[in-house]
């Protein structure tokens, strides 16, 4: 029972002294009133994607553009992502497109597309299941644990350039991976690299 | 868009991501939280205010069941093992060094949500109940398990057994 008391008192505390304060980017109101709008105008449908996509050069494959995922099969649903998630577009060796989401998680590390596995690989750990993502229009969607944040770039790997579209978030500029920013819509206004 | 909306945005969204921090145990999934209860929020915003309901409680509520539905999607996803690339630097402060903090945030997302929903909202149990939807007894239940498991995860730490921590 004191234990009990115990732990109340602290939940308490915790709560009440806390620093709970989240520092939003510049013009998080402006995106979060535009993306209403722009689910208003939608509605509650899900829209299809209508981005041309830049897909990856595999294996030495060559770098190309594909704007044949707009079709009505390939949706994802109407919202702009409030702090730099990632949508990756992949032309798979067996030429179906992929779509990779990722989503940034604190203190952590900048993801590389070699962790990225091609479908039903699994390379780097990570498993590759075509129902994983729990939609039918996904391959599969890959969360990485350790993406950082970083208005400086640092600790962005040194070795890649650092895409200037985006303060606040720090992603890999890979020459074959596609990585969308935040604003506006990546699945909106998506162009090649 | 109602320029009701956009002042209410700006007034309450600092409120709303220290609210969305407390739940998800990240200011970064607050800040997508925030923006995706909103959204949602600004769609229906007439007949919120038509119903007479509390837009805050409105956006508040989006936010937990945004969560937790987030989450039974998530775990069926499959997690990268080894990123090959350096590590960025551990989060600082004393919030990330409290280890009754740490504890919170491995508990799964409807536990965490009745602990925020108790102790930083200072809900009582049918109101918390009404929130997520379900009933008072499985407030109760899932509020007795996640105060299990924080007094196991706290035992392990000797600072906490021995009165050391606040």
């Amino acid at each position: 029972m004191t234990d009990d008391l115990d732990l109340d008192a602290r939940l308490r505390a915790l709560f009440a002294d806390g620093d709970f304060d989240v520092p939003a980017p510049a013009g998080t109101d402006s995106r979060i009133l535009a993306g209403a709008r722009r689910a208003q105008r939608r509605g509650t449908t899900l829209r299809a994607v209508t981005a041309a996509v830049a897909v990856a050069a595999v294996g030495g494959g060559v770098a190309t553009l594909a704007g044949g995922l707009g079709d009505a099969n390939r949706t994802r649903p109407a919202r702009t992502p409030a702090y730099c998630p990632m949508f990756a577009y992949w032309n798979g060796p067996d030429g179906r497109a992929h779509l990779y989401t990722m989503y940034p998680s604190p203190g952590g590390t900048v993801v590389d597309r070699t962790t990225i596995p091609s479908p039903g690989t699994g390379s780097t750990g990570a498993t590759s299941d075509p129902t994983a993502s729990g939609d039918p229009n996904v391959d599969t969607t890959i969360i990485v644990p350790h993406l950082t944040p970083s208005p400086t770039g640092s600790p962005l790997p040194t070795d890649r350039p650092m895409p200037t579209t985006s303060p606040g978030c720090a992603w890999p500029e890979g020459g074959t991976w596609f990585y969308a920013p935040a604003t506006p819509a990546p699945w909106e206004s998506a162009t090649a690299p | 868009m109602d320029d009701e909306f956009a002042a209410f945005v700006r007034m309450r969204m600092p409120a709303l991501l220290r609210f969305g921090h407390a739940l998800t145990g990240n200011p970064h999934d607050a800040l997508d939280l925030v923006q995706t209860a909103l959204e949602r929020t600004g769609v229906r915003w007439r007949s919120v205010h038509r119903d007479g309901r509390d837009p805050e409680a409105y956006v508040r509520r989006a936010m937990v069941n945004s969560w937790v539905s987030r989450w039974r999607r998530l775990r069926r996803e499959s997690l990268v093992a080894g990123v090959p690339d350096r590590a960025g630097p551990e989060p600082d402060g004393l919030l990330e060094r409290e280890p009754l903090w740490q504890a919170l945030r491995e508990l799964p997302p409807r536990q965490r949500a009745v602990i925020v929903l108790r102790y930083y909202e200072d809900l009582s149990e049918a109101e918390i109940a009404a929130v997520l939807g379900v009933s008072p007894g499985t407030v109760k239940s899932q509020a007795s398990k996640a105060m299990a498991t924080l007094r196991r995860a706290l035992a392990d730490d000797p600072t906490i057994t021995t009165g050391g921590r606040r």
